[in-house]
This record gives C-alpha cells, structure tokens and sequence, in this order.
C-alpha cells in the first residue's frame, strides 16, 4: 500500500503484519470493519499468496481476488449461479430482479429497462440531473459547514434514481433512503439474525410503498416513470406480476444509490486527504475527453461494491480449487481492480490511464445496468462542484464515519469550508 | 497505405459503450446493449480513437487488424 495513502480517514499506523492480516483474511466480510480498514493489505496478501482465499465468516465463502479470477468468474454463469448475490444472503425466497437471474431469464429481464438506462437515454436526462446537483450546490453556498456525504454524495444519487426515474415525490425520498440503509448496510454490531429481521422489514415496507405508488399511477393514469414502464410491458405475451415489478423497484433504487453516493463520499473526503487530487482533476474537468478517462480510473480506484457472490450449481474446479455444489465465491472487484497483473502502478491514481479495463461496473451479463447514468453523474458533479465549491476541511471536532456493508463508503463527512469568496471568479484557475 | 478494420465479438460484448465513449465516430451501442461499428474500415485520422475504444473494452470485445 502506498505510504500516503490514509483510506480510513484515520489516522493510520503502520501496516499490520502479514500474520495479522491472515487473521483478517480468515474471517474477511463485506460486514466486517476490520476487513474495509485493512483492505489494501489484505488483498494485496490474498492476491500474492491465497486468490482462493478461505473465509470462515456467514458459514465460509472462498474470497476470489486476482483480475483474471474474478473476470472469469463473472463469465461462468453456466456453472455459478448469482442467487442469492450477497453473503450473507438477505433471505428472499425469489431472486432479485435482475441482478440475481440466472439465464436464460436474466436477459427477458434486463432488455425490459435496456432502453431506459442506455447511453442515449441517458444523455438526454442530462439537464435533470445537472439542475439537481445545481440545487445542491446552492444549498451549499456561502455555508461555513455541511456534511457532504449527506448533502451531497447520496443526495444526488438518490434524487437520481427516485425523482427522474420512478418519480416518487420529494416527501418520501428521506423514508425510502433510511429503510434501504437497513438493507444495505447492516449494522455490524448486530447479529446476521437481527440484521436480517430488520432488513426483511424494511424490504416489507419498501415493497407496501411500491405497491401503493403502482396502485395511485393505475387509478390516476400512468406516466413516463419506470413503474409506469414496468406496468405495461410484457415478457412472451405475459404482463410482471406486481410481486415482480416491486421486485425491480427493490432493486433498483439500493443499486442505484447507494454504490453511486459510497463512490462520491470517498471522492469528496479524498478531497481533503490528498488535495493534489482535487487539482489535478480541476485542471481536466473542462475537457470532456479527459473527463471521460478520468471518470472510469475513478471507478477502478474507488470501486464502491466490495463484492459480490456467485454460487456452484455444478461441480467444477475453478482457479486450481476443486469447488462442489453449494459452495460460495465472493468476487472482489476492488482487489481485482489494483491487480498490478493488469495495471501497471495499480495503486496509484493516474487520471489519464489507458488501458482501463477495470471491473468497478462488473463484467459480464450482469454488467452494471447502471453504468451510464453513474458515470454522468459522477462527471456533472465533478464539473459544477470543482469550480463552485471552495476546498474544505474535515470539521475540526468531527470526523468521517465509513459504513460497512454491502457498499463501502462514507455516510457522514462534516466539513468546513475556506472562503466562499474564492470561488466563482477565479473558477478553474485551482488553488 | 494500410488501412484499419475492426471487429466485434457479439458473444463477449456486454454493452459497457466504452467503445463510443472513446470513439463515438466509430461506434454506436443499441438498447439491447450490442455494439456495432459505424465505419469500417477506420476512416484515416480515426486510428487513434480506434485503438482507444479497443484499449477500453473490458470484456476485450474489440479486434483491430490491418487489411
Ligand atoms: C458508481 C456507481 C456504481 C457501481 C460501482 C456499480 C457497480 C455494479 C456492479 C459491480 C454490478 C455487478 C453485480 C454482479 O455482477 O452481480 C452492478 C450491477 C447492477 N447495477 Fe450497478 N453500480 C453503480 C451504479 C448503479 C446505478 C446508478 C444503477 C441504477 C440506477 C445501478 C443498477 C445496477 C443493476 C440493476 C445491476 C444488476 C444488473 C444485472 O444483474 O443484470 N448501478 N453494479
Ligand atoms: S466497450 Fe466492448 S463490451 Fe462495451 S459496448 Fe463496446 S464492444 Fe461492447
């Protein structure tokens, strides 16, 4: 791990030995906060010495952290089955629509919303998205403080997600984010049970309140949203049932949110760890071309998903591992994205780098369905905030939290803001 | 003069549309999350862009040979 590296937001000591760090691998999980604060280490250590890593945690999963590991996992969905997608799993009885499918009902699927996640669908919902990170931003200004997690980071993804695509009005949106985070990000403290409970709960709640949203827009007309959309198509002549359209709404409102602000928040706390960065990304924020490459190294630098599980539907032997039906992967984007066999200085951030084929969005037939309108979003943010907002301090008497979970990222960032006057005029010009 | 062809691999192309990020003269993706090639071969002063879409395919989709 490179020296000035200072993930945790913490101030860290020096690295933990190799012995420590084969303890953490031995009960490595997403949920573990131990495993996101060494993570560097750990699968620098799984990549080097164990890519099947074993882990005794949520009944033992095998931990997959080599680039070539993972792209290949990804591929065999002939052999591993993405239900359920997550370790532990959230306990549906059904899969998750779509990214726990299988084929060949996967793609019936995914080609029913192809059209409204498509680079062009999604260029042209660029003056929607760009007026919400304006509201943001003006909420921020001339302020002496905010949380930019909150404000910012998961403000602008949610929004995304909940107002232009399923149109849910400004009431509910506070609801909605704070029964998908008992999904999401399960308290660590807690048991699996406990957490699972809860997390069945709060799925109950978001379902009821898909339910009623589907319900009002049969009886008053439907409209341009994706419930609207969901509602009237077909797959081979059949309407979704509405189990299957709230199944999507599940789905898509954490997939959607969540990773995004995660990605965000580090960025914008980033921003204070390393203010070369912030710079460095001023000076190319104008150019769309750089923009484009410096968004993706963005995404294989912070990949905001840690992992996620793939199950042996047939005996195989896999990376030299012999596996047996029932057995579990977790694939590790984020380790398969600093694997020096693929990039070269893997652990630095080099806006420009090409090749890029990082693994941030996944790979394969459950490429991040999302992908296009992360990306713009991650690029308007940058280009109104990088000239708009003054540089800022983590607030002296705060610091950071980072979540663990399904996710990685940073649900509180309390910052101080320098001088508002510094902005505006001298726009582009960095510090 | 050589000139420049490309090639898609329906089965591995998964739709990232990295390929029209890089080179949007050269490729388009439609709904269906299949790319296809706009210009073949590569229209002189498009062979940069070309081998940039190839470097940013992840599912290493992209083929380019000289014809
Ligand atoms: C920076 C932001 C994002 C990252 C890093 C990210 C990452 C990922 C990854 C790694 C997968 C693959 C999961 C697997 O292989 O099982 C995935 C799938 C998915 N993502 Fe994203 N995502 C992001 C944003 C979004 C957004 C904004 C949406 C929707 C509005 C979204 C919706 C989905 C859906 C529906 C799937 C499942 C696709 C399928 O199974 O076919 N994601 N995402
Ligand atoms: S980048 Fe590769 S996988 Fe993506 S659309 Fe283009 S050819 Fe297909």
């Amino acid at each position: 791990m490179s020296a000035n590296q200072n993930p945790t937001g913490h101030a860290e000591p020096e690295e933990a030995d190799s012995a420590t760090i084969r303890a953490l691998i031995e009960k490595f999980s997403v949920h573990n906060r131990e495993s996101l604060e060494n993570r560097d280490a750990i699968f620098r250590e799984m990549r080097e010495s164990c890519p099947m890593a074993r882990s005794s945690a949520h009944g033992g999963f095998y931990a997959v952290s080599r680039y070539k590991d993972v792209y290949a996992a990804a591929h065999k969905q002939d052999v591993f089955s993405s239900f359920p997608v997550t370790i532990p799993p959230f306990g549906n009885p059904t899969p998750m629509i779509p990214i726990e499918m299988d084929p060949p009902e996967h793609r019936k699927y995914r080609t029913l919303v192809g059209t409204q996640f498509s680079p062009n669908t999604i260029e042209a919902n660029e003056p929607q998205l760009r007026a919400i990170v304006n509201t943001l931003i003006e909420n921020l200004q001339g302020r002496p403080q905010a949380d930019l997690a909150e404000e910012v980071a998961i403000a602008l993804p949610l929004r995304a997600i909940l107002e232009v695509y399923l149109g849910v009005p400004e009431k509910d949106w506070a609801m909605l984010k704070k029964e998908f985070l008992y999904m999401l990000e399960p308290d660590p403290e807690k048991s699996d049970e406990e957490n699972n409970e809860r997390a069945m709960q709060a799925g109950l709640n978001c379902s009821m309140y898909f339910a009623e949203l589907l319900e009002e827009r049969r009886t008053n007309g439907f409209g341009d949203d994706l419930i609207s959309h969901l509602a009237q198509v077909e797959i081979d002549g059949q309407r979704l049932t509405d189990d299957e359209i709230f199944g999507f709404c599940l789905v898509l409102v954490p997939a959607g949110f969540d990773t995004t602000a995660s990605l965000l928040s580090r960025l914008l706390l980033m921003f204070t760890e390393r203010p070369e960065v912030r710079e460095q990304l001023t000076a190319i924020v104008d150019d769309p071309d750089k923009l484009d490459l410096a968004v993706e190294e963005l995404v294989r630098y912070i990949p905001p998903q840690p992992g996620v599980a793939r199950n042996v539907t047939t005996p195989t032997t896999f990376a030299d591992t012999e596996l047996a039906v029932g057995d579990r992967l977790l694939l590790l984007w984020p380790s398969a994205n600093r694997d020096p066999e693929e990039f070269p200085n893997p652990d630095e951030l080099i806006l420009d780098r090409q090749p890029n084929r990082h693994l941030g969005f996944g790979s394969g037939i459950h490429r991040c369905l999302g992908s296009h309108l992360a990306r713009l979003e991650i690029k308007i943010l940058l280009q109104e905030f990088l000239h708009r907002v003054p540089t800022y301090a983590v607030a002296p008497d705060a610091k950071p939290l980072w979540h663990t979970g399904n996710t990685w990222g940073v649900s509180e960032l309390p910052v101080v803001f320098e001088d508002w006057d510094t902005v505006g005029a001298s726009a582009g010009q960095g510090e | 003069m050589s000139m420049l062809k490309i090639a898609i691999d329906a089965g591995k192309c998964e739709g990232h549309a990295r390929c029209v990020a890089r080179a949007s003269e050269l490729f388009d993706v439609d709904d269906e999350g299949q790319s296809f090639v706009l210009a073949n071969p590569v229209p002189a002063g498009q062979e940069d862009a070309a081998r940039s879409a190839l470097e940013a395919c992840p599912e290493r989709a992209i083929t380019i040979t000289e014809v």
